[in-house]
Formats: structure tokens, C-alpha cells, sequence
């Protein structure tokens, strides 16, 4: 599977905190080849932002990678260290935060915050950087006036694409986008994602889109990936998996956005809570909550179903799959 | 930004007129009033006290005796002293340089090594080094003064010599001299003042034109300033006055910095541990920055907004030591001269002290509300 | 909290609303205490506080049962034994004597009681004043608030050794009047102003307004809904004051500007105007043990204060 732009192997994740290690990624494998983009949806607190944080190497003190490999052109993330890793960040992966207003800094100028992602990994004079910068907010929409000014004198979706525009600075292979529509209003949030798109189409890179919204993902994606309580549950290309998704849980999220589909459903919300990440049980996570359990469910790990491009790991899948 | 500037202004004439009032009915509230304490001073027969009273003004109703001290405080008129038969005044203008390059150097220093300190003891936190460093600051900050200030002057003067017990100058050395102390002082702030102002004008110029390894170059710049100075001074043939007073004032300020720093150094480290969780140091690290600029120019530049808001508090407690530490040192600034003129019972003295102490406090006050103005720019606009 | 006491008074009823208050509180001072231990720092510095505490208790039974009171008074004690003084510390007088010949382990122990006495006073005065001022800048706001906070500026401003000394060259100052003093400059300073702050957020609480609706005067609120609300963060505080007023105290004293018999301040005052000062470690036991418990107590407070803080302030509580 070379050629991939990411290639991430059994990943797991723990936190450790005072009531004991909680685990918020289990087991997580993917690839993204090169131009894709990549959809994670799933329940808050399933573990969305703990994967983001763990490709780019930044999970909190208390968290860690306990096992698994993030392959990037033949360099393994996980076993990097300092200035490699600081030259890995930004230059070919980087990040658009899920508390975007929130990851300006406020004493700096937005322009020089710009300047010093590109300082930092390459050597351009300054006008360069300064003319690139410009280029960047055409880009993204913005006047080049703001340039010079300072965070706190933006708008809500203004600094949503100056953080954008930060993202792309350096030209990076691969830029996640965590959440990144969900503060603003829904009309300025759908202008976003098209210039996202298009964005990303002109510059050939691969994106993971980050949301618990299947709407947005549906709208931007072209592979999906369902997350449930730390563990991919499905994964498959964004039109097969809505058409006809394999696991319930999938099958339950899609229920609940009538526009997805086009028809009119009644909505379906899931009842109960996502089990807790500080005992995952070695069986279906979901079984508590599902309208399909058996008793197997309960019992053991599911078993991967489908094909390498669109799987599921369930018991007693939605769709009947033929293998 | 000047209305901002403005508005604080106006706002500390106000609080400094309240603490004018205050002042003033403290001294009313007090039993006796100005004239008994003249009845201490043998000179001064008793059939004249009514004389004096009249020309003081205290036989005038009480609203009337507070209008007159509002005007002459205004007017620089603070009474004369008891003891030396000076106008207050001037006694304190003297010594007011002399009390303010004593705080002015400790303030300075303090609060680069606290801010230094403070960052880099937050930024490796969780270990053995933190507990240490918490612990040990926080005994230095509450460290009995006068006991601290004692058993550095016994060290580093007594034991080891390398600075002279205390006061302002050494008689042997001024012995026939032509000039007067205090205009090599003058000319001593003069010095300073030209040097800073010129390392000042070339950070701001650096800032400006971008210029990478602004600390090295400012090193250099100041270690010229000091060579220059040094060179000028010896030929003006005033050095070894100089020196000598130089050589007075480092171990109060020495004392002062070290009572003071610790204060800044655990408020920074505080601010950091807010800062360090913020979404924009996440960001800095994931745009690749190195640690060192991720924690200087991200954590540790808005960590400096908190610390520089609490130094009112600082400010309070500075003054505090720079006057135990001028005593104990016989250091001849505001803080002797209270603490003298208020052991002696020389009011009007000690309560123009008082006064100027208040205005030194409101001046830096001010002061750091200016520099919180330049860091911050959401207050700027 | 709050909701909890309602929540399981609904549930037992006939259980008294004091008892179940009571019960919570201790609940949550088990929970805090929990917390608190795990700061360290809190702990060494409540260690220091207990030792010193011992010493104060100690020092009456002491002199009761142990040291006879014409060699080991505090104040008036001689020491006959010594062919000279001060003499350095021996079977006898384990910390040696001052120069006037009273037992320094004596001095250092009857003073401790002094200095608690001194900061419980001054810690108290705080709370309450803090308190007061807080809660009625907070729920009055307009001009109450604008004259409350501008004072409580002043004070803040205000380098408090200054102000004592000038207080006590109008005033003669005692351990009483120093406490009160001190208490009343943090209460109306900074305690003030940091329990402003939070009783801002309480009297935005909807049962605020209830209450004022169902017909409850102003000073009821304030008593019943937001002072107790307050206390926690006074205390928190109060250790501050404690530091202040130690420190002050000893300040005072050293300068002779305190009119007090016998406090660590007046020990080292005892041995500088001995002149013993300057001599260095040759009389260290006239100049150290009154130094470092100065510090040392002042600071422990301060500790405390800061592990409590940790507490109340959760952002700051090491992971
Ligand atoms: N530093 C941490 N220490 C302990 N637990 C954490 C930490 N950070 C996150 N968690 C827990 O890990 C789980 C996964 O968190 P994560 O932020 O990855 O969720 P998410 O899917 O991004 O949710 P959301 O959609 O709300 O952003 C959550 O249950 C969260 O409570
Ligand atoms: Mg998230």
C-alpha cells in the first residue's frame, strides 16, 4: 500500500488519569491516499480529536501512544522526536483546531502568526512570506487588510479562515480540519466547506475532516469512517456507506439526518449513553444501545466484514453482505 | 490609546486625592495635634504655642485646615521638618533619586529573573524542581527582611569584604573632595538614563526592522554602553566617586531583588500554567515551532499580562522592603527618612514620606498600566 | 452542593435541613482534604504551622512543670548559672541565651502563641470585613461598589509597613491595634476585591431573585444566601493575612515601633542593638532562631494559602 499519503496501523491510545487509564482510541487503522478526503464522524467523546491529536504527535501530558504505527512516505510518526517531529508538523501535516477562534494567539499580529509557520520550516526572505500570505487570504476570502491586524478585531468566520489559511501555509500533504464549521452559522459554515473543497482540489491534498455532524461529512467527504467509542466500526466511500451502510450504528446516525438520504424519516435518536472509554468491553461496544443485538453481541470482539473498501465490524450487520 | 492612557491618569489624580484625605484625617484622628509636638523641642517656649497654632492654622475649622492642606500639598508645600528645619520638600526631592534608582534596578531585574525563572519552572513542571523551587520561593518571599538583609550584609560585607556596611559613601574616600554627592549621583541617574534610553531606542528600532538575534546584539550594545560610561567617568576624573557609590548600592539592591523576585517568579509560573492550556500554544506546537519559541513567544508572552496586572500588589510590597532595607542599611532615601522621622516624632517629615511614598506607588502604578497597554493589544484599540 | 442538600432533604424529609448541611459539608471537607493532601507543598507548610503549634502549647505546661521561672521567663528570666551573656546553648539553655541573659528556646516558644494569637485576630477581621465588603459591593453595585472598590485600591496601592510606621509614630501601636489594623487593610484590600469577584457570581443565581421575590429583605440575602457562599474563598484568604500580620508584627517590633514585650521581632531587636548583629555566625543563636521561625511560619502560612488555592481554583491543580 504504498503511494498512500497515511497509512495508520492498529492505534491505540490511553489517557491516564486519576481514576485509572481511560481509552479513547483502540485499534484504529486507516489509509488516505494522496487528494483524498477522509470523513470521521461520530458521538462527542467517542475519540474524533484524540486520533487528530496523536497524528500530529500532540496528545495532552497525560496521553500516549501505546501501540500502533502512523506511516507517512515511509516515516513512522510515532517514533519521531523532537526536531524531526517539528519539521514533520505544519510542513506535511497540519491542522485546523476544533476551537479555531480559540488557537490565535491574541498578543500577535494574524499575518506574523502566519510568517512564523512559514519561518519556521523554510528560508524565504521576508517579502516572500509577506506576498504568500497575501496570496493565502485571497485564497481563503479574506481582505488582506486584516493582514495587519490582531485576532480579537475578526469575526467568528473570519478567523475560522484566517486559521484556514494557516493551515495551508506551508503547503502541507495532508491538513485535518477538527469541527472546523461547527461555531459558525449554517450559511457562512456551507460557504466554508465549498471553498474547503475546492481549496483542497486545487492544491491535490488530502484532508481529514473531522465532525459529529453526518451532514457536513456527507457534503465534503469521499471516504467515511464511523466511530464509536475509540473503535472505527465502518469504514467504506462516503456514497456506498450512506446508500447502505453495513453496522446498526451507522444505519442509526444516517436515521437521524433526513437529508442524507433525500426521504422523509421519521427522526431516530439513539437512546442510551456511549459506554464508558475507562472499561471497553471485549465485545461489541454498541450492543448495550443496538436494536439488532444478539446474544453474541455481548460475547465476543465482532468479526471485520466486507471488503478491504468498505468494512464493518459487527455481528449482525444491517445490510446482508455477500462474500 | 492616549484615552486610555487619559483615563487612568485621571483615575490615579483621583485615588490620589482620596488618599490625600485619608491621609489628612489620619493625622486629625491622632491625640494632640501638630503644635504638641513642638512641646518635645525645648527650644521653643510654651507662651509661643498659641503663636504656633495660629500659624499652622489649627485654630481655623477643620474644613478649612483640609482645603489649605490640599492646596499647599498641591503646591510641593509639605511643612517643615521638625528636626532638620527644612522644608520637606526639598529633604525629599534629594533623596527621591536615590530611593528610586534603588527600586527602579531592583524592579527591573526582579522581574526579568521572576519571569525567567517562572516560565522555565512551569514549562518542566511536574518535578522534583518544582516543589523545590515553589518551597524555596516562597520562604524567600516571606523571608523576615531585616533578618535576611542582616545576614547578607554580614556575608557579603563582613565575611567576604566585597561590598562597605552600609550608607551612601565612605567619608575616607571623599575626604577634600570638590564635589558634592549628590550631583555625582545626578550625574550617575544621567549616565543610566542616556544608557537605557539608547538600548530602549535600538530594541524598538530591531522590532521595527525585524532583525533576528536581537538578545546578542543588545548584550553587545550594553556591554559597550558600560565600557564607554566606565571610560568617560574615569576621565572625568570623578570615578573612584562613582564607584564608590556604586559599591553602596549594590548589596541593598541585591537585597531588595532577591526578596522581590520570588513574588514574580511564582505569579509567572501561575500565569503559565493558564497559558500552557490554551488553544494557540497547541497551535504554536503544531505549526513545528521550536519548544524554546513555543513557550517565549506563545505561553510565556501572555503568561506576562497577569504578572504585570498584579504588580500593583508587587509595587506595595517592594516599597516595603526597599524602606526595611534602606534602614538596615542606612541607605539615605524615602524610606530611612520615614522611618528616622517617624522614631523621632517629626511629623510633618513622616507624613510627607508617607505622601511620597503613595505617589511613587501611584506612579508605577501607572506606569505598569502603560506597559500592560503595549503588551496587550485587545486594550490598544 | 446546594442542589444536593435539596435533592436529599426531598428524600428524607423528616430529616432535619441542619443535620443534612452538616453531613454535606463534612462530605466535601473529607473530599478537599483529599485534594489538599496531594499537594505537597500544602502539606509541608501545615507540617511547619503544627510544630510551631506544638511549641505555643508547650511552652505554658513548660513553665509550669518543668523550667523554673526565674531562670526561664520569657520576659524577666535571668539566667544564674552563666558566668556571662549571651551564652551559647548548653544542657541548660539548649538554644543559649540573649544578652541579657533569658533563655532564647523560652523567648522563641512563649512568642509563637503570641504570633498565633496575632494571625487568628487579624485572619478573623479579615473574613469578616472581606466578607462584608464583598457581599455588599457585589449586590448593591453603583455607587456602593464604586466607592468600596476605589478604597479597596488605595489599600492595595497603600506599601503597609509605611503605614504602620506612621501609624505608630501618631498611635501607640499593640499587638491588639496591629491585628485589627492589618486584618482591616486586607479585608478592605485585596480580600475585597477577589471576593467581589465571586459573590458576582452568586448574586446572579436565580433563588437570589426568588428569594428577594418571596419578600426577604436585602440583609437576609446577603446573610443567608451569600456569605456562606463566600466563606470557603475568605478563608482561603485568611492564610495570606496570617503571613502579613507575622511578618508585619516582626517588622514593627524589630524597628521598636511595636509596643510589645517579647515577640521574634523584639529577639532580634534584642541583638542588634546589643550590637551583636554584624558578628556573624559568632552569636548565631541570638539572630538565627527568631529569623528562620519568622520565615518559616509566615511562609507555611502562605504555602497553605497557595495549596488552598490549587483547590479553589482546579485549573491550576497539577494533573
Ligand atoms: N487529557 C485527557 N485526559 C483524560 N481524558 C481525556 C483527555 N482528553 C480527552 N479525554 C477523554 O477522551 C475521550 C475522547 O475525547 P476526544 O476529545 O477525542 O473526543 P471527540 O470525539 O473529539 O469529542 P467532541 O466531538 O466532543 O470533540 C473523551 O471521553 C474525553 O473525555
Ligand atoms: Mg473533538
Amino acid at each position: 500500500m504504498s503511494g498512500d499519503a497515511l497509512n495508520v496501523k492498529n492505534l491505540s491510545v490511553v489517557y491516564r488519569t486519576e481514576a485509572g487509564p481511560v481509552h479513547p482510541v483502540t485499534n484504529v487503522s486507516f489509509n488516505l491516499r494522496p487528494g483524498e478526503s477522509l470523513g470521521l464522524v461520530g458521538e462527542s467523546g467517542c475519540g474524533k480529536t484524540t486520533v487528530a491529536m496523536a497524528l500530529l504527535r500532540l496528545l495532552p501530558d497525560n496521553g500516549e501512544i501505546v501501540s500502533g504505527s502512523i506511516d507517512m512516505g515511509g516515516v513512522d510518526i510515532v517514533e519521531l522526536e523532537g526536531a524531526e517531529l517539528e519539521d514533520i508538523r505544519w510542513r506535511r501535516i497540519s491542522m485546523v483546531f476544533q476551537a479555531a477562534m480559540n488557537s490565535l494567539n491574541p498578543v500577535h499580529k494574524v499575518r506574523d502568526q502566519i510568517i512564523e509557520a512559514i519561518d519556521a520550516h523554510e528560508t524565504v526572505p521576508r517579502a516572500e512570506a509577506e506576498e504568500r500570505t497575501r496570496r493565502l487570504f485571497d485564497l481563503v476570502g479574506l481582505d488582506e487588510q486584516l493582514l495587519e491586524r490582531y485576532p480579537h478585531e475578526y469575526s467568528g468566520g473570519m478567523r475560522q479562515r484566517a486559521v484556514i489559511a494557516m493551515a495551508l501555509a506551508c503547503n502541507p500533504e495532508i491538513v485535518i480540519a477538527d469541527e472546523p464549521t461547527t461555531a459558525l452559522d449554517v450559511i457562512v459554515q456551507d460557504r466554508i466547506l465549498k471553498e474547503l473543497q475546492s481549496i483542497q482540489d486545487q492544491k491535490e491534498m488530502a484532508m481529514i475532516y473531522i465532525s459529529h455532524d453526518v451532514a457536513v461529512i456527507a457534503e465534503v467527504s469521499d471516504t467515511i469512517a464511523v466511530m464509536y467509542a475509540g473503535q472505527f466500526v465502518e469504514k467504506g466511500p462516503s456514497d456506498v456507506v450512506f446508500a447502505r451502510p453495513i453496522h446498526p450504528y451507522t444505519d442509526a446516525l444516517l436515521a437521524s439526518v433526513p437529508s442524507v438520504r433525500g426521504e422523509r424519516k421519521e427522526l431516530r435518536f439513539l437512546a442510551g449513553e456511549p459506554p464508558s472509554l475507562s472499561d471497553i468491553p471485549a465485545s461489541c461496544p454498541f450492543a448495550p444501545r443496538c436494536s439488532r443485538a444478539l446474544p453474541v453481541c455481548d460475547a465476543e470482539i465482532p468479526p471485520l466484514i466486507g471488503d478491504d473498501t468498505h468494512w464493518a465490524a459487527c455481528h449482525n450487520p444491517v445490510e446482508a453482505i455477500l462474500s | 490609546m492616549t484615552a486610555y492612557l487619559l483615563t487612568r491618569l485621571g483615575q490615579a489624580f483621583i485615588v490620589f486625592f482620596i488618599f490625600l484625605t485619608m491621609v489628612f484625617f489620619l493625622v486629625q484622628a491622632q491625640p494632640g495635634d501638630f503644635s504638641s509636638f513642638y512641646a518635645l523641642d525645648p527650644n521653643i517656649p510654651p507662651e509661643s504655642r498659641a503663636q504656633i497654632r495660629a500659624s499652622f492654622g489649627l485654630d481655623q475649622p477643620m474644613w478649612r485646615q483640609y482645603l489649605t492642606y490640599v492646596g499647599n500639598v498641591a503646591q510641593g508645600d509639605l511643612g517643615t521638618s521638625f528636626q532638620l528645619r527644612r522644608p520637606v520638600w526639598d529633604v525629599l526631592m534629594e533623596r527621591l533619586p536615590r530611593t528610586f534608582i534603588l527600586f527602579a534596578t531592583a524592579a527591573v531585574i526582579s522581574f526579568y529573573l521572576g519571569f525567567v525563572l517562572g516560565k522555565m519552572i512551569a514549562w518542566r513542571r511536574g518535578q522534583a524542581i518544582e516543589y523545590l523551587t515553589t518551597i524555596s520561593g516562597v520562604y524567600l518571599f516571606t523571608v523576615f527582611t531585616p533578618w535576611f538583609a542582616l545576614v547578607m550584609m554580614w556575608f557579603f560585607s563582613f565575611k567576604l569584604g566585597w561590598f562597605p556596611i552600609g550608607k551612601f559613601i565612605s567619608p575616607q574616600v571623599w575626604r577634600g573632595a570638590e564635589v558634592e554627592a549628590n550631583s555625582i549621583f545626578n550625574l550617575m541617574l544621567l549616565t543610566a538614563a542616556i544608557a537605557s534610553g539608547i538600548l530602549l531606542a535600538a530594541y524598538l528600532v530591531m522590532l521595527r526592522r525585524r532583525v533576528k538575534r536581537r538578545g546578542m546584539l543588545l548584550t553587545g550594545m550594553l556591554s559597550a554602553l558600560v565600557l564607554a560610561s566606565y571610560l568617560a567617568w574615569d576621565m572625568s576624573g570623578n570615578g573612584k566617586f562613582a564607584w564608590d557609590i556604586l559599591t553602596h548600592m549594590a548589596l541593598p539592591v541585591i537585597v531588595v531583588t532577591a526578596i522581590s523576585f520570588a513574588g514574580t517568579m511564582l505569579l509567572t509560573r501561575n500565569a503559565m500554567l493558564e497559558t500552557v492550556r490554551e488553544d494557540y500554544v497547541l497551535a504554536a506546537r503544531a505549526k513545528g515551532l521550536p519548544d524554546r519559541v513555543v513557550r517565549d513567544r506563545h505561553a510565556a508572552r501572555n503568561a506576562m499580562l497577569p504578572v504585570v496586572t498584579s504588580f500593583v500588589f508587587s509595587v506595595a510590597f517592594a516599597l516595603d522592603g526597599g524602606i526595611i532595607t534602606e534602614t538596615i542599611f542606612s541607605w539615605p532615601g524615602i524610606g530611612l527618612t520615614l522611618l528616622d522621622s517617624a522614631g523621632s516624632s517629626d511629623l510633618p517629615m513622616a507624613v510627607g514620606a508617607f505622601v511620597f511614598t503613595g505617589v511613587f506607588a501611584l506612579v508605577a502604578h501607572f506606569v505598569a498600566d502603560a506597559l500592560y497597554m503595549v503588551l496587550d493589544p485587545r486594550i490598544r484599540t | 452542593m446546594r442542589d444536593n442538600s435539596a435533592i436529599e432533604s426531598g428524600l428524607r424529609p423528616l430529616e432535619p435541613l441542619w443535620r443534612l448541611r452538616l453531613r454535606n459539608t463534612a462530605r466535601r471537607t473529607r473530599e478537599q482534604w483529599r485534594l489538599f493532601a496531594r499537594t505537597r507543598v500544602g502539606l509541608i507548610g501545615l507540617g511547619v504551622i503544627a510544630i510551631f503549634g506544638l511549641m505555643a502549647v508547650a511552652h505554658p505546661l513548660l513553665m509550669r512543670y518543668v523550667w523554673d521561672v526565674s531562670t526561664y521567663h520569657p520576659v524577666i528570666g535571668f539566667g544564674f548559672e552563666e558566668t556571662s551573656h549571651p551564652a551559647p546553648p548548653s544542657g541548660r539553655h539548649l538554644l543559649g541565651t540573649d544578652p541579657v541573659g533569658r533563655d532564647i528556646l523560652s523567648m522563641l516558644m512563649f512568642s509563637a502563641r503570641a504570633e498565633f494569637t496575632l494571625g487568628l485576630v487579624a485572619a478573623v477581621v479579615t473574613v469578616v470585613i472581606g466578607t462584608g465588603v464583598g457581599a455588599l459591593s457585589a449586590y448593591f453595585g453603583g455607587w456602593v461598589d464604586t466607592i468600596l472598590m476605589r478604597v479597596a485600591d488605595i489599600v492595595i496601592m497603600m506599601p503597609t509597613i509605611a503605614l504602620l510606621v506612621v501609624l505608630g509614630s501618631l498611635w501607640n501601636l499593640s499587638f491588639l491595634t496591629l491585628a485589627l489594623v492589618i486584618g482591616g487593610l486586607s479585608g478592605f484590600g485585596a480580600t475585597a476585591v477577589i471576593i467581589k469577584s465571586q459573590a458576582l457570581t452568586i448574586v446572579v443565581k436565580p433563588y437570589i431573585e426568588a428569594s428577594r421575590g418571596a419578600g426577604a429583605g436585602h440583609l437576609h440575602v446577603i446573610m443567608v444566601h451569600i456569605v456562606p457562599n463566600l466563606l470557603p474563598i475568605a478563608f482561603l484568604y485568611m492564610m495570606f493575612t496570617v503571613t502579613a500580620a507575622i511578618f508585619s508584627e516582626a517588622v514593627l517590633s524589630f524597628f521598636g515601633i511595636l509596643n510589645v514585650r517579647m515577640s521574634w521581632g523584639i529577639m532580634i531587636h534584642t541583638a542588634q542593638s546589643g550590637g551583636y548583629l554584624l558578628s556573624g555566625l559568632d552569636f548565631w543563636w541570638l539572630l538565627f532562631p527568631a529569623g528562620l521561625s519568622i520565615t518559616l511560619l509566615s511562609g507555611s502560612f502562605y504555602l497553605v494559602g497557595r495549596a488552598l488555592d490549587q483547590l479553589v481554583n482546579p485549573r491550576l491543580r497539577s494533573r
